[in-house]
């Protein structure tokens, strides 16, 4: 009996050490794997969004609601809702496209490649920043950077750099990701000359739709001082059946 | 008695006295001429460009023009228009809110300028209402409808009560879009309006840019004689410097002042070539005068007359016949001038459509700008002067006994 003792204890220490390497391992988590937990937090099979927009400028600001439809990476739509001036303006993203239907003048647009990089809407996001063609998983090969504390919150700081073949305006992306939710709590656009361009914060995590959420986006242009854009989602339904053939042309006109 | 020696002197010989005076006569009347047309070209060219664009001058958002931006518009205000309207020297201001769309029909599109303004005001200054070759003027700042230029109609391939469309960007990011209908058609004689302009009535351009109550612009319009050099610094001390900017024609367009300084520049060497032959004309008038009379010098000497009084006589004699000739000169500039002014000269043909490229009425004005008038004669009546001193010269260096003999 003396023989299984040393057994036992082994056994028992590593029953002790198991559980301490699994986490090392968690730990370790690839790069990659962050960045698709994160991606898949954000994104449902299919999204129904209540959202707030708000553009803040040095000597302004505005603010507009809209209701936005999405389904995958192929399809999405937004309604603006207020204020009444736009009201009843769509935006449809199919794939590549992007339509707008402008109700006053009853003229559904399809937006030239030209106007990508223009402004969406007034805001420091752009047309381009609509259709989201790169795919943050697929597109970019990530590294891990360490971990770096981020509004009290330890996070993976993880560098992106875009694959050659992938259509990415960025030289790099450099994302902090929350360890404990998986949620991406700040990145940091840089461009081909390395120079920071874009700041994007996202906080105020809250649970809606039944899952938690960065509820407030905010998109920061670093060249001018004073310009931000704040997303705000009031409300969040995930993963509603939506058929594809809502997302048509023709059913921008009639939507509520 | 010196003045009534050389008013006897110089009509002895009337012929010659004649001549000359007919020389300074001609001399100022060219000069007088040849400058008030050039400066009636000038001032009416500045009047036509001026007027359908930015007028004589503007006042802005300060800012607004390093970046034309919806964002940099102001708001009406009551108080600066009237302060404008109690200036003696201002005829018309125009509010206008100016501003860059879309323009489409059916399968056209194209870039535009949008010019909200007020319709009556615009009729009144640049009778807009005349230039309408198709349909009719918007009449009201109500108007639900808008005036296009002739060549952006051409190039939509739109006629007068169709609708256009229009899309552009608003004020604080909000969107631009409308429907109007065309109202009517105008021809504007500068190429870059007629293929780019759309008027509209101001409110409507207003609403539509969501910019309600909001200008881009004040225009101010003068009377053509009237300076801007001279008014644009009285207005600066009246309006609010640190949220206005006032700024002239000179500095929106300066391609036009460039233009004219010039031509202008070319125009005072042809008056310089022609200031020389006239210096020349009266040189040898003089010459021979002095040539003429150098035996009657000598006589005069002989006898007892100082040469310093004699030469005296010479300078009233020859400033006499001048002042004649100038005054002469100017009766006769006077009445071509306001025979022109009356009956302004029309060009045709070829020479018409190339003003008209320009965007100038093909019309010659006179300008009957009185400062013409003195600088014009002032220079002769100098140049006469300076030419005496041959003369006087030739009197005060004369040997009597040689003269006499001669």
């Amino acid at each position: 009996m003396k023989e299984i003792r040393p057994s036992k204890y082994v056994l028992g220490m590593a029953l002790l050490i198991f559980p301490l390497f699994a986490m090392t391992i968690q730990q370790e988590l690839s790069a990659t794997a962050v960045i698709k937990k994160a991606d898949e937090n954000m994104r449902g099979k299919t999204s129904l969004a209540d959202i707030t927009i708000k553009i803040i400028r040095p000597t302004w600001s505005r603010e507009m609601n809209m209701k936005a439809w999405s389904k995958g990476d192929d399809y999405s739509m937004i309604l603006i809702k207020s204020p009444a001036k736009e009201k009843g303006t769509v935006f449809l993203k199919r794939v590549k496209e992007v339509w707008n239907w402008i109700p006053s003048i009853e003229r559904n647009i399809k937006l030239p490649p030209s106007m990508m990089s223009q402004s969406w809407m007034g805001t420091d996001f752009t047309n381009d920043d609509l259709v989201k063609e790169a795919s943050s998983v697929v597109d970019y090969t990530h590294q891990h950077l360490g971990k770096e504390t981020m509004a009290g919150k330890a996070c993976y700081k993880i560098e992106m750099i875009p694959k050659p073949t992938a259509a990415i305006v960025w030289e790099k992306v450099i994302v902090w990701i929350d360890v404990e939710d998986f949620l991406q709590l700040k990145a940091e656009f840089y461009d081909e000359d390395g120079a920071l361009v874009n700041i994007m914060n996202s906080g105020d995590v809250k649970e809606i739709g039944g899952r938690k959420i960065t509820s407030k986006i905010e998109m920061i242009p670093v060249d001018k001082e004073g310009n931000s854009t704040w997303i705000i989602y009031n409300d969040i339904l995930f993963d509603e059946e939506i058929k594809d053939d809502f997302f048509t042309t023709r059913n921008m006109k009639q939507l509520k | 008695m010196f003045l009534k020696l050389a008013w006897l002197n110089i009509w002895r010989n009337k012929r010659r006295t004649l001549i000359t005076t007919a020389s300074v006569f001609f001399a100022v009347l060219l000069a007088v001429a040849t400058r008030s047309m050039t400066d009636g070209i000038y001032v009416n060219m500045i009047h036509n460009v001026v007027s359908y664009s930015s007028g004589y001058l503007q006042i802005h958002q300060k800012g607004y023009w390093d970046e034309q931006s919806i964002d940099n518009t102001f708001e009406e205000n009551k108080e600066l228009t009237q302060s404008l309207l109690d200036n003696q020297d201002i005829q018309h201001i125009m509010p206008r809110l100016e501003t860059f769309a879309l323009a489409s029909y059916a399968e056209k599109t194209k870039g535009v300028l949008i010019l909200g303004i007020d319709p009556e005001k615009e009729k009144e200054v640049n009778k807009l209402h005349e230039k309408v070759v198709e349909g009719n003027y918007i009449e009201t700042i109500n108007d639900n409808a808008v005036v296009i230029g002739e060549g952006l109609a051409s190039q939509l391939k739109l006629k007068a009560n169709d609708t256009i469309v229009l899309l552009g960007q608003g004020y604080h990011a909000s969107s631009a879009a409308g429907k109007y209908r065309v109202k009517g058609i105008i021809k504007l004689g500068s190429p870059e309006l007629n293929n780019n302009i759309v008027y509209m009535p101001i409110q409507r351009a207003q609403s539509m840019h969501g910019a309600e109550n909001r200008l881009t612009a004040i225009s101010i319009m003068l009377d053509k004689s009237s300076s801007i050099e001279t008014l644009k610094p009285s207005l600066e001390k009246e309006i609010d410097t640190d949220t206005y900017e006032i700024m002239s024609w000179k500095e929106m367009m300066p391609e036009m002042d460039q233009f004219i300084t010039a031509d202008s520049t070319g125009h005072y060497i042809i008056i310089g070539v022609l200031y020389l032959i006239i210096s020349f004309g009266l040189f040898g008038t003089l010459m021979m005068m002095t040539f003429e009379r150098s035996r009657e010098f000598g006589i005069l000497i002989a006898i007892g007359m100082k040469k310093r009084y004699l030469a005296v006589i010479l300078l009233l004699e020859s400033l006499m016949i001048s002042l004649i000739g100038c005054l002469a000169g100017i009766l006769g500039g006077i009445l071509i001038v306001q025979w022109f002014t009356k009956y302004p000269v029309h060009f045709t043909g070829e020479l018409q459509e190339i003003y008209e490229n320009y965007g100038i009425e093909p019309i010659i004005y006179f300008s009957s700008d009185e400062k013409i008038f003195i600088t014009q004669t002032l220079i002769v009546l100098l140049l006469s002067t300076i030419l005496t001193f041959y003369p006087c010269f030739k009197v005060m260096k004369l040997k009597p006994i040689e003269a006499i003999n001669s």
